[in-house]
């Protein structure tokens, strides 16, 4: 065989495999979590709440608990995201700024998730005064996903094509016009994806909220500002870390049976919309 | 007096890049409601100095303006100057039609919803009168809310003009609004120029000569950095011969 074909047969057939190697993770994750976590599920499981150290009940409050730190992550994050890219893209025009701030962005991303948590509790919780409550954990994981969305944003918006900003300028649009005519609507994909991923991404985080802003037992629903809420993530640390009771570890599997099947909602959701707002732009 | 005559003076005007000159020591003035055309080798810098008449350059990293330029009396490379109030009295079309994924309603009030006064005039009859002022109407009356996109080239470069038209700018400068279409569409547009050129003064920047010819009153030639402005090859409506 010519020595090049088979070079490159060989090269196909690695990058086969590789790929092969991340779906098989892929699999085993899912399938053990399906066969441990499906036994759990039921209506008491999904619409009551926990008792008995988690080993009995359900997990009703820790999915509302779960929901309200991301929709607040999401609610707060979302503004501050958009406001730093329309500020790096619109008025920023120095190029070794815009390479600082993206740098900046970047390394936001890198920083381990237990340091927003320390940080977080130390400026939130007590500077601020808001303690170990659902608002610190909101606080925080805003700040963790900011990365994310900004630049989900970001690339939305230096992917509209420069005749359309050349035409609202054409126009007379003052730049708070333009960012309001054509910008926004034009990167609204960006901005729905990446509000999405963010929301998978604050869903699967523990580290950083563990202690600051959730409890195991003995919280419902948050009756004010500063009081904790009980999430998913904690629950199934939890119940996996401590609990003698085999049934009480079923729990956590269908926990996170629930958990994972939340953020695979929130990829689908992400692809459908993403695909379905690229087709609406390049009609 | 030269304010009544001239919508554009350029004075000494340079024109660069990086520091690298595309056009220097121009100086012409271009006269009010008439068809200028701006003529030229590609690469000569036509469609820069068009774009320096409504600061649209700006944009661009290295682009430096020096001279003076004053567009309907107003030194407009002023660095206070609003430029989006410039360009509200400046429309613009390019050589490539740009409509938003937008109805083609949508598309002529576009500009006109962020330039009309707040005692509620009606979209609907200005919409109306800048797709007539286009010669757009008769072809897309029935089918405003259907979505821009599905127009023909030469219907889109049409529309972007109406959408300009409606926004009712002093000065129209068009950057080879024919280069990217078929000869009847282009055809269109000729005879729109030259029924828009009592109300507006147009600059036109093009390729063809003939063009030019045919349509405009006075010439620009750009070649080699500089600027030869050929006055008047017909008087304007009006104007004594003598």
């Amino acid at each position: 065989m010519n020595p090049r074909l088979w070079k490159e047969r060989a090269t196909i057939l690695i990058l086969y495999g590789l790929t092969g190697c991340g779906c098989l993770v892929l699999a085993v994750i899912l399938t053990t979590v399906i066969m441990k976590g499906a036994p759990a599920l039921s209506g008491e499981f999904l619409f009551e709440e926990s008792r008995n150290f988690g080993s009995e009940g359900g997990i009703f409050y820790q999915m509302i608990g779960t929901l309200i730190l991301m929709a607040g992550a999401a609610i707060v994050c979302l503004p501050v995201a958009l406001g730093s890219v329309l500020f790096q893209t619109e008025f920023l025009h120095s190029p070794p700024l815009k390479k600082m701030f993206r740098f900046l962005i970047y390394s936001l991303n890198a920083v381990p998730t237990i340091i927003f948590g320390l940080i977080g509790y130390l400026f939130f919780g007590v500077l601020l005064d808001a303690g170990v409550s659902w608002v610190t954990g909101v606080l925080i994981l805003a700040v963790m996903i900011l990365p994310t969305l900004h630049v989900s944003i970001h690339e939305a918006v230096e992917s509209i094509p420069d005749h359309y900003r050349e035409a609202g300028l054409a126009l007379g649009l003052s730049p708070g016009q333009q960012m309001r005519a054509v910008i926004l609507p034009q990167s609204m994909y960006g901005m729905v994806t990446g509000t999405l991923l963010g929301l998978a991404r604050a869903a699967g985080e523990t580290a950083a909220i563990m202690f600051t802003a959730t409890a195991f037992s003995g919280v419902q629903l948050p009756q004010s500002w500063t009081e904790p809420v009980t999430t998913l993530q904690t629950h199934i640390l939890v119940l996996a870390q401590e609990a003698t009771n085999p049934k009480a570890l079923t729990h956590a599997w269908g926990a996170g049976l629930v958990l994972l099947t939340l953020v695979f909602i929130l990829i689908a959701a992400t692809l459908w919309m993403r695909s379905g707002m690229e087709m609406e732009a390049e009609r | 007096m030269t304010e009544n005559v001239y919508a554009i003076q350029l004075e000494n005007v340079r024109l660069s890049y990086s520091g690298k000159a595309v056009i220097d020591g121009a100086s012409c003035a271009i006269r009010k409601n008439a068809v200028t055309a701006v003529v030229g080798p590609s690469g000569s810098g036509k469609s820069t100095l068009l774009r320096t008449l409504c600061r649209m350059n700006d944009r661009i990293p290295g682009f430096r303006a020096e001279g003076s330029v004053r567009v309907l009396g107003r030194v407009i490379l002023d660095p206070g100057i609003m430029v989006y109030e410039l360009l509200s009295r400046v429309g613009m079309v390019f050589q490539k039609p740009c409509v938003f994924p937008k109805s083609i309603y949508e598309n002529v009030v576009f500009g006109l919803r962020f330039h009309a006064s707040p005692n509620g005039e009606n979209f609907s009859e200005r919409a109306e009168r800048a797709l007539r002022d286009a010669f757009l109407w008769d072809e897309v009356k029935d089918r405003l809310d259907q979505p821009a996109h599905i127009l023909s080239q030469g219907q889109q470069q049409r529309l972007a003009m109406a959408r300009t038209l409606a926004v009712d700018p002093e000065i129209l400068l068009m950057d080879e609004p024919t280069s990217a279409l078929d000869p009847k569409s282009s055809n269109a547009i000729e005879d729109l120029i030259l029924s828009l050129k009592d109300r507006h003064t147009i600059i036109l920047v093009t390729h063809s000569v003939e063009q030019a010819e045919r349509v405009a009153e006075d010439l620009i030639c750009v070649d080699d950095q500089t600027v030869c402005h050929k006055p008047c090859q017909r008087p304007l409506p009006g104007e004594g011969t003598g």
